[in-house]
């Protein structure tokens, strides 16, 4: 049972446990991250990193925290030093008493995405019947604050931090996400830079995530959806926030539903990934021969994500759209179908967040998330750190979302009617 | 029965035994075959082993660090069927089947196939519910010596499988008891090593289990508690089948 978890873990902002934990409690919750990282790291070197000789200065750190907010940082602060995606301690508080409780599912969202465009805070996506549209949010919008709170520096301090740089759209997508979340019922009143650079105070509701509650062992309660749409011209449109099980049926459904389709696009922008080999059934619906997506490596072990072709096939052309959001379990099935020749990528590059992870309780209730391995792509390609490039690259600019709105779709589907030439290279 | 570790499912399969041939390469005052017909004896014995037609064993599974729990059902049927459903919350259900000919899976990753090579083997050596003739499924089996198992003094037996890769068997040296195996599991997806330890034996109409077995595949620690077995109940062939889709 290898399962790959996500980056889910990023997208879950809740407050510091309310009560403070024993010192002795701490101390034994950072022995546990420090042998578990110890034991189970992919790489035996650690990537250059001395693993020893951190846990002596990060447990001093443990000890010494004056609060869990202190304690927390110091956890943390060892797992950076790795300089790898998947690894993070995520607060109790995340969980609540209950899945009401939990902040992931308790609060509301105004239906935005945000993210960096030409270096700004911009609206990238509107939810259709969403209160942003119905408010008049459009895309191409540039955000400067939440309930008078400017988020130029939740950005600034993103952009300083030397950290993992590839995931700098993740985080900034994750941190202006949770800036516009809140208790559902309670508006947001946000304010932006509309297309002709007029400032916009638009008041919000906050509603939640459409979806079904999903659980998986220690990850958070989330909200799971699927959206499955012909798309005028006759191209079938796919997209799920998330890759849980109990979402695989619909997803397969939808994939058959468009078997006449003159095209299908999975758009994985904004899906941060989740159980790593349901990758491998939805890749089983586009591949006419047993095939792979790529391997990943352990310590001792590997496991290939073999994949084998499952009726009915879809024969058509296929766009999997991506952006820097598109993470993890996203980022190998995007990549995969792309060296297969089963897919085109449309958009930007990818997280480039690509370890397979486990999330494990800690004796303080946090919970930990460590890498166990590296994935790369059949050909060999280390997506950690690099991600998935497209093939038709498309440079979100503010001139073109005001004027096209998701000009990335646009060009997805205008490349799967035959209106623009595939790019060399790609087989279909 | 022997313990199996395709995808970790027919791990609700129960005691190791034996009934082997071997040269040992160490000198010893036991051979790997007398090793593994004491193993035999331990749990039961011939007699009592032939005596069992059908079974059907119920336990549950979870892994605690991840917070994973689900349940594991299997049915066997002499002399060499034998079906494991395993399901995980929020995974789902694996099914896995052999009836003597065809061995197969069917879960939501990989859909339904057909198994052959190294993973119908192990299908095949995990089918019977007793296997006493290893010549059947084994083309070696070397005794390694004795070694420390916690406080206990266990006789550490290597059996290579006509296809597959070597495993260790380790036995009580007191009660013959299989304690630990390691090995590893290869399969369709690559080759995972394993450890799985096994306790908490009890008599079961003259067979002695494992009631509790604990499996580590990376980080992650599967145990497998034991909770009904039912012996002699009727059990359709059908379930042994490769379904149509």
């Amino acid at each position: 049972m290898k399962k790959l978890l996500s980056l889910a873990a990023l997208s879950v902002l809740g407050a510091l446990a309310r009560a403070d934990v024993p010192v002795e409690t701490r101390l034994q919750s950072f022995d546990t991250v420090w042998s578990r990282v110890n034991e189970y790291y992919f790489d035996p070197r650690f990537g250059g990193v001395d693993w020893s000789k951190l846990k002596d200065r990060y447990r001093a750190k443990v000890q010494e925290a004056r609060n869990d907010a202190e304690y927390l940082e110091a956890l943390n602060g060892l797992l950076h030093e790795l300089g790898a995606s998947h690894f993070g301690v995520i607060p109790s508080s995340a969980y609540g008493a209950g899945a009401a409780a939990s902040t992931t599912l308790a609060d509301g969202e105004p239906g935005l995405r945000i993210g960096l465009v030409e270096g700004r805070p911009t609206v990238v996506g509107v939810e259709p019947g969403s209160p942003a549209e119905k408010a008049g949010v459009r895309a191409g919008w540039i955000l400067v604050s939440v309930d008078s709170r400017p988020v130029a520096p939740i950005v600034r301090a993103i952009l300083q931090d030397p950290a993992q740089r590839n995931l700098v759209p993740l985080k900034i997508a994750s941190a202006l996400r949770a800036a516009l979340s809140g208790p559902v019922g309670k508006p947001v009143a946000a304010t932006f830079y509309d297309g002709s650079y007029r400032t916009v105070t638009v008041t919000m509701d906050r509603v939640p995530s459409p979806g079904q509650v999903v659980r998986f062992g220690e990850l958070p309660p989330l909200r799971a959806r699927v959206e499955a749409k012909r798309l005028p011209g006759g191209v079938g449109y796919i997209r799920f926030n998330i890759f849980m099980m109990p979402l695989l049926e619909a997803i397969k459904n939808a994939i058959d539903s468009f078997r006449d389709a003159q095209g299908i696009i999975l758009d994985l922008r904004g899906n941060p990934g989740g159980v790593g080999a349901m990758a491998i059934p939805i890749a089983a619906k586009f591949v006419e021969r047993p095939a792979q997506l790529g391997t990943m490596r352990m310590r001792t072990g590997q496991t290939r994500f073999s994949v084998n072709p499952q009726p009915p096939l879809y024969r058509g052309p296929v766009a999997v759209l991506i952006d820097g959001t598109s993470a993890s379990t996203s980022e190998i099935l995007a990549a995969g179908l792309q060296e297969l020749g089963a897919a085109r990528l449309v958009g930007e590059k990818t997280a480039g967040a690509v370890l397979p992870s486990v999330i494990e309780r800690l004796p303080c209730g946090n919970r930990l998330q460590f890498a166990f391995a590296d994935f790369r792509t059949p050909k060999g390609v280390l997506l950690e750190g690099r991600g998935a490039i497209p093939d038709v690259p498309v440079q979100l600019t503010r001139e073109a979302l005001l004027r096209d709105g998701d000009v990335v779709l646009h060009r997805a589907v205008r490349l799967l009617l035959g209106n623009q030439p595939a790019p060399s290279g790609v087989k279909r | 029965m022997k313990a199996s570790f395709r995808n970790l499912a027919l791990l609700s399969l129960l005691l190791s035994v034996a009934g082997s041939w071997a040269q040992s390469p160490v000198q010893a005052d036991i051979t790997a075959e007398q090793v593994l017909d004491k193993a035999i004896e331990a749990s039961g014995g011939k007699a009592t082993i032939s005596k069992i037609k059908t079974a059907v064993l119920k336990a549950t599974m979870e892994a605690p660090m991840q917070g994973l729990k689900g349940s594991v059902v299997t049915y066997v049927k002499a002399p060499n069927k034998i079906r494991v459903e395993t399901d995980i919350d929020g995974l789902g259900k694996t099914i896995q089947g052999f009836d003597g000919k065809v061995a197969w899976a069917n879960d939501p990753i990989q859909g339904l196939r057909k198994l052959e090579g190294a993973e119908k083997a192990a299908m095949a050596r995990n089918s019977s519910i007793v296997s006493t003739d290893w010549k059947q499924f084994y083309s070696k089996a070397v005794y390694i010596g004795k070694e420390k198992f916690g406080d206990k003094d266990v006789h550490v037996v290597e059996l290579t499988p006509k296809e597959g890769k070597p495993m260790r068997q380790y036995f009580d040296a007191e009660t013959f008891l299989l304690l630990k195996q390691t090995g590893v599991q290869a399969g369709a997806m690559g080759e995972m090593p394993f450890e799985a330890f096994f306790s908490d034996y009890k008599e079961f109409e003259g067979l002695k289990l494992a009631m509790k077995q604990v499996v580590k595949v990376g980080p992650i620690e599967l145990q497998i508690t034991m909770k009904e077995i039912k012996q002699g109940v009727p059990v359709d062939d059908k379930l042994f089948a490769m379904p149509a889709k």
